[in-house]
């Protein structure tokens, strides 16, 4: 389970600290999963380059980097994770160039009353112009658990574009009507909420992140 | 095939009672509609036979194919037969209708859905209401325009092949022609499956020119106040609710 797949060929086991660049005008997507690990990985973007990751956590804490050090460069990333015990994923992004762009999008599962924190910091510095910055996280509980989101946005330049929106709270009481009224049990009914949140296309991931989809149907 | 025997029905966690000592038999392969003023509970009756969360049976019975299913879970009463159309579907973000669909006929009929048949079959339910193929793609009623919500629940009601119907207010958001395609709908799913039951709720008695009721009930605070057939319906359209109050006040002060 704890691997990167890059462009879904080259496999990097997960053991310990990781360090990528991403050249100029280079598009690099990355498979991440992790599973009972707690890692850094620090990237670099250079002018023009792409990068994009897909990243599938199960009780694993990550502390993530990543800078965006020429014009253009850019960041999507997708972190998906399940949680049963206390762990934590912290992301900063330094836009260290104008015309930077980030989209991050945090969607966990806390499982039991354990907790779970997101901390996402964007840093935009003076004279970094039209650099856009966008984040969308949510947390949903099972059970009681202590799930935070902090949401930084240190921006110190005029001219940006971000937005950022931040949720904790249940799957809806009336999915799970609608789901069971049409014969679903609860177990199926969750199971289909969960995948619809925290896998992006569930086809094209089975398989680098079966242990992942297995997960979500042992819950 | 249902019958409820004199139901109360409140709210859970709080007093307000919507249903007082409500009885309504349904037998097998019969059509009923319920007609009546906003806020009287049609709604409430409706949900109630599905067992939402929300509503809580304090007396009485509700009983179905001949088990008592009052406080049985909602995803066993569905598997049971029990198909509600609602008034107002849900919209499920990242569940895709066909993705819904497939688990949903699998957890019915207990058995593993043939993705090949599936489709086949689904397409040609869709090609007869007039639902755009690509609708099978989308998330769950997400962004659907009232009409083809409506549309997506007897889609629904045509792969899971139900026993008992209700269709609240199915009717409301339809144009004039979709109206017409969904009666057809149901009137050839009726004939193909003669021991289903039918209960419609609605506010028109246009629905009930095209699918015709056997029975038509009048509700009114929490209970039925009358029972009668089309003539009924017809007299409501054209006189309202209040005629009606009028005649059932007299047949109680007589
Ligand atoms: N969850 C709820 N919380 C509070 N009040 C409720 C709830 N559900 C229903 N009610 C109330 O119960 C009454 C009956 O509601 P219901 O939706 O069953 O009416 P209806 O007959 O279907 O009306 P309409 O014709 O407008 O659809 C209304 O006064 C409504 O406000
Ligand atoms: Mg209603």
């Amino acid at each position: 389970m704890n691997k990167i797949v890059l462009d879904k060929e080259e496999v990097i086991v997960v053991d310990g600290d990781l360090d990528f660049v991403v050249l100029p005008h280079e598009i690099k997507e990355v498979y991440l999963c992790s599973q009972n690990k707690n890692a850094s990985v620090r990237y670099q973007v250079e002018e023009g380059g792409q990068l994009i990751i897909h990243h599938y956590s199960i009780n694993s804490s990550f502390s993530v980097s990543i800078h965006l050090s020429g014009e253009n460069a850019s960041v999507r990333y997708f972190f998906s994770t399940i949680n049963e015990e206390d762990h934590d994923f912290s992301l900063s992004i330094f836009h260290n160039a104008s015309r930077t762009k980030s989209e991050v999008i945090c969607h966990g599962v806390n499982v039991k009353d354990r907790s779970l924190l997101f901390s996402i910091h964007p840093h935009v510095s003076k004279d970094m112009e039209l650099c856009i910055c966008n984040q969308e996280n949510s947390i949903m509980n099972l059970e009681d658990g202590l799930s935070i989101i902090r949401p930084n946005l240190l921006i110190d330049c005029y001219n940006v574009c971000s937005s950022h929106s931040a949720y904790i709270g249940s799957f809806r009481k009336d999915s799970l009507f609608y789901l069971m009224s049409r014969g679903l049990s609860l177990e199926a009914s969750y199971e289909i909420l969960m995948k619809s949140f925290l896998v992006e296309d569930v086809e094209k991931l089975e398989k680098v992140f079966y242990a992942f989809l297995e997960k979500i149907k042992d819950l | 095939m249902l019958e409820i025997k004199n139901i109360d029905v409140g709210i859970k966690d709080s007093k307000k009672e919507i249903l007082k000592d409500f009885s309504l038999s349904i037998g097998e392969g019969e059509v009923h509609a319920i007609m009546g003023p906003n806020g009287t509970g049609k709604s409430t009756l409706a949900k109630v036979i599905m067992g939402h969360y929300k509503y809580e049976v304090t007396s009485g019975s509700i009983v179905f194919c001949s088990q008592d299913i009052t406080y049985i879970s909602v995803d066993e009463r569905a598997r049971m037969g029990i198909f509600l159309g609602m008034q107002d579907p849900t919209e499920i973000e990242g569940v895709t209708n066909s993705e819904f669909l497939r688990t949903a006929l699998k957890e019915v009929t207990g058995e593993k859905v043939n993705l090949y048949t599936f489709i086949k079959e689904v397409e040609r339910d869709m090609k007869d209401l007039k639902l755009d193929d690509a609708m099978l793609h989308r998330f769950l009623n997400k962004g659907f325009s009232g009409g083809e919500k409506k549309k997506n629940e007897i889609l629904q009601l045509k792969v899971l092949k139900p026993k008992l119907i209700i269709l609240d207010e199915i009717d409301s958001g339809l144009d004039v022609d979709s109206l017409k395609i969904v009666s057809e709908n149901i009137n050839s799913y009726l004939k193909e499956n003669p021991n289903t039951s039918l209960l419609m709720i609605t506010h028109y008695e246009r629905l009930l020119d095209y699918i015709h009721p056997d029975y038509v009930h009048i509700m009114q605070n929490g209970h039925l106040v009358k029972t009668g057939d089309i003539l009924l319906a017809r007299s409501v359209e054209k006189d309202g609710y209040h005629s009606i109050n009028v005649i059932d006040k007299e047949d109680i002060y007589e």
